[in-house]
């Protein structure tokens, strides 16, 4: 299973932007499409820390940047912070509760989600108050939310239950 | 400061750099490099894209089906409404294209190029057991008279028996009242085409024995009877003949040129009875 463990996280990240790639990432919640990948860098954030949580948002973020016709690094930029937001719980001591960890994956996305449409904003290429950003981030949290619990149980399965130091002792 | 530079930080840092200089590089240098890397990812991922699609696509299909079935069946209402309009205009075309192949044939009339005439629309035919009459929208005041006769673009349709200043009550070939004073083109023979009643075929008086003539022959008006009508108007085409032995005529039927139950447009000819035109 080492090897699992090793090529666990690509593959995790691999899996999900193939996901929304395929049909699965053409379903539409009131015409809005969810974010797999986001749900699984806030879920690899919430497991595994801010730090591989932001590394694991980067390059995912490169990944589904391919995809798109938008400035190369957008995705990144906006996966890695996600990534690291959620990494925040590892601040706290202790183990966490899961139902915590579900709303940090849910409340990273609606960051996320806003933090896009900031992004794009800036760069001149969409503008928040024309576009449908309240419900995109609304509707995108709301699944990330439901689909939180899947999302770390696949975390949990591919690396294991970690039981993460708590930082101030770490250190 | 420790704190602030902690590990986590610093490389949240630098990724928010690499990625602020990606987005800028895209924007200010030539993408020919990002443009292929894009490609090598591609081709990686669909194959896998591929084949997930095949898991993914029903379970999407049909999310989509629960999903979008009120906004189907709205579509699914407009586009029988549509259909249904489409259909009407459609029948609303061909109805017009058969009134103006109508018309346009009674302003070409082989058969009274010297008579004037006035184009009429039937506007009723007239619900009676009594009378086989039809009203067209022109009257007197358009010049209709009583007597005229009225053709249809294949020939005679009857004459007019009443008007008012702006319609005129037309008498059919069939009306038990009528008669037409008949002549067979090819003989010269005459005989009088009297109207037996609604679907009866009319009887053609007056024909002598032996006289050749065949099924199908068309009569044309013999402009005798009082010069009723114009002489060399179609009027009727034979359907049966017999010569019972005995009789001292002819035993001819025959059925009108024009179909009254499609009748829309007809021409009234400026033809007065005993006087001409």
């Amino acid at each position: 299973m080492r090897w699992v463990r090793a090529l666990g996280l690509p593959l995790l990240i691999f899996t999900a932007v193939v996901v929304q790639r395929s049909g699965a990432g053409e379903l539409t919640v009131l015409g809005i499409h969810p974010d797999f990948v986001m749900l699984m860098v806030a879920a690899v954030g919430v497991y595994r820390g801010r730090e591989i949580g932001a590394l694991t948002g980067f390059f995912a973020g490169l990944l589904v940047d391919s995809f798109l016709t938008t400035p190369f690094g957008i995705s990144a930029l906006v996966l890695c912070v996600v990534g690291y937001l959620a990494g925040e719980i590892e601040r706290m001591d202790g183990a966490s509760p899961l139902a915590l960890k579900i709303l940090i994956v849910g409340a990273t996305s609606v960051v996320g989600e806003g933090l896009s449409s900031l992004v794009l904003y800036l760069l001149g290429i969409g503008n928040p108050l024309q576009a449908r950003t309240l419900d995109e981030v609304i509707i995108v949290g709301g699944i990330n939310l439901v689909l939180a619990v899947f999302a770390l149980g696949l975390c949990r399965l591919v690396f294991g239950p970690v039981e993460r130091t708590p930082m101030l002792e770490r250190r | 400061m420790s704190r602030l530079l902690e590990r986590p930080r610093v490389t949240l840092a630098v990724l928010i750099l690499l990625s602020i200089s990606l987005i800028t590089i895209n924007f200010n240098a030539s993408r020919m490099h990002i443009g292929s890397l894009k490609t090598v990812v591609a081709d990686v991922v669909n194959p896998t894209k591929s084949a997930l699609d095949t898991v993914f696509r029903p379970l999407a299909n049909a999310y989509h089906g629960v999903e979008n079935y009120p906004a189907d069946q709205r579509e699914i209402a407009q586009l029988k409404s549509r259909i249904g309009i489409l259909a009407r205009s459609h029948f609303e075309d061909l109805g017009a294209l058969r009134a103006l192949t109508q018309l346009s044939r009674l302003t070409d009339l082989p058969f009274a190029t010297t008579l004037a005439s006035t184009p009429a629309e039937v506007i009723e035919m007239t619900p009676s057991n009594l009378q086989l009459t039809f009203v067209i929208d022109r009257g007197s005041a358009n010049g209709v008279a009583v007597g005229n006769p009225v053709v249809g673009d294949a020939g005679l349709v009857g004459r007019v028996v009443q008007t008012t200043s702006s319609t005129a009550t037309v008498l059919m070939l069939t009306d038990p009242s009528s008669t037409v004073g008949v002549r067979i083109p090819k003989t010269g023979q005459v005989g009088a085409a009297v109207g037996q009643g609604t679907g009866q075929p009319l009887t053609i008086n007056l024909v002598v024995p032996g006289t050749h003539i065949r099924r199908g022959a068309v009569l044309v008006t013999s402009g005798l009877q009082g010069e009723l009508f114009p002489p060399g108007i179609p009027a009727v085409r034979v359907t049966q003949v017999s010569n019972p032995s005995g009789d001292l005529q002819e035993s001819i039927r025959a059925v009108p040129l024009v179909e009254y139950a499609s009748l829309q447009y007809v021409a009234v000819l400026k033809w007065t009875p005993g006087v001409g035109s």
